[in-house]
């Protein structure tokens, strides 16, 4: 066996380690019961619950994307048929004539 | 089994014994190593999908198996922490007795069994399996620097163990 500290793994040890631990192993036997196993045992990509979960993080982001996008052309195309008009203009006072405002707000009513 | 198991199947052979190894060192000396390894080899294919393609699948297969394999010792409490008889702390009984392979290698799992878990995995997984520091580290999700201090003081308490030599 080689120094404790040494950096490159110890060939004398990492033999005896295989052949202590190795004992009683049947690579056979371990495969077929794998194989036995792997036929009933569903992965999770085949769980609709796990699909589910892995399609609700992206799903919601496109949702959100697609409200936001709809929300905006709707509010684009509402604004574009009525033409903005000062407050002013509506009124037909010159801007800064306050007074004016206060009197014909009560009177356009 | 279809395609796809058989694919497992074929990507999980080469690192069979390995896997193996590594449960008897981690959960000790217990006929419930086979049970441990299947189920290990079974979580690996459930969660296939978690594992990154631009990784070695060898360290993500064992970090799985490992896993697996310490929950069921935790659940069956198979994990034997057994007393190192008198016979085998004391110095080697000679070329004669070490050249009995048996029994070395009896001497070898119940020196193994003396140590915490973590010197035990780090040990198997440097020295019997070639996985370098930092790959070890990954598997155990611990620093590479514990892993190397671990690697230092099982193979220090093994030699010791083993009868060859005492620098403690």
């Amino acid at each position: 066996m080689s120094e404790p500290f040494g950096a490159a793994p110890d060939p004398g040890l990492g033999a005896l380690l295989r052949e202590g631990l190795d004992e009683g192993h049947d690579h056979a036997a371990t495969l077929a019961r794998l194989r036995a196993s792997l036929a009933v045992a569903p992965r999770e990509e085949d769980d609709g619950l796990a699909v589910l979960a892995r399609w609700a993080a992206p799903g919601l982001a496109v949702a959100a994307t697609l409200l936001l996008t709809v929300g905006l052309w709707l509010a684009v195309s509402m604004g574009a048929g009525e033409p903005a008009v000062a407050a002013g203009d509506a009124l037909g006072v010159e801007p800064g004539a306050t007074e004016v405002v206060y009197v014909a707000v009560p009177e356009t009513r | 089994m279809d395609g796809d198991g058989e694919a497992f199947v074929a990507l999980v052979e080469p690192h069979l014994a390995g896997a193996r190894r590594l449960i008897r060192a981690a959960i000790g000396d217990s006929a419930d190593v086979d049970d441990a390894l299947q189920e290990g080899l079974l979580a690996a294919w459930r969660g296939l999908e978690r594992y990154d393609p631009t990784r070695s699948f060898g360290p993500w297969l064992l970090q799985v198996v490992l896993n697996a394999a310490r929950d069921l010792a935790r659940r069956e409490r198979v994990r034997r922490t057994e007393e190192i008889p008198a016979t085998l702390a004391a110095p080697a009984a000679g070329p004669d007795v070490l050249a009995d392979r048996a029994l070395l290698r009896a001497r070898l799992r119940q020196a193994l069994a003396t140590l915490p878990e973590r010197q035990r995995v780090a040990v198997t997984l440097f020295d019997a399996e070639g996985y370098s520091h930092a790959e070890i580290a990954r598997i155990l999700g611990v620093p590479e620097g514990t892993v190397r201090s671990d690697v230092f003081h099982a193979r220090r308490a093994l030699r010791r163990l083993l009868g060859e030599g005492d620098d403690a």
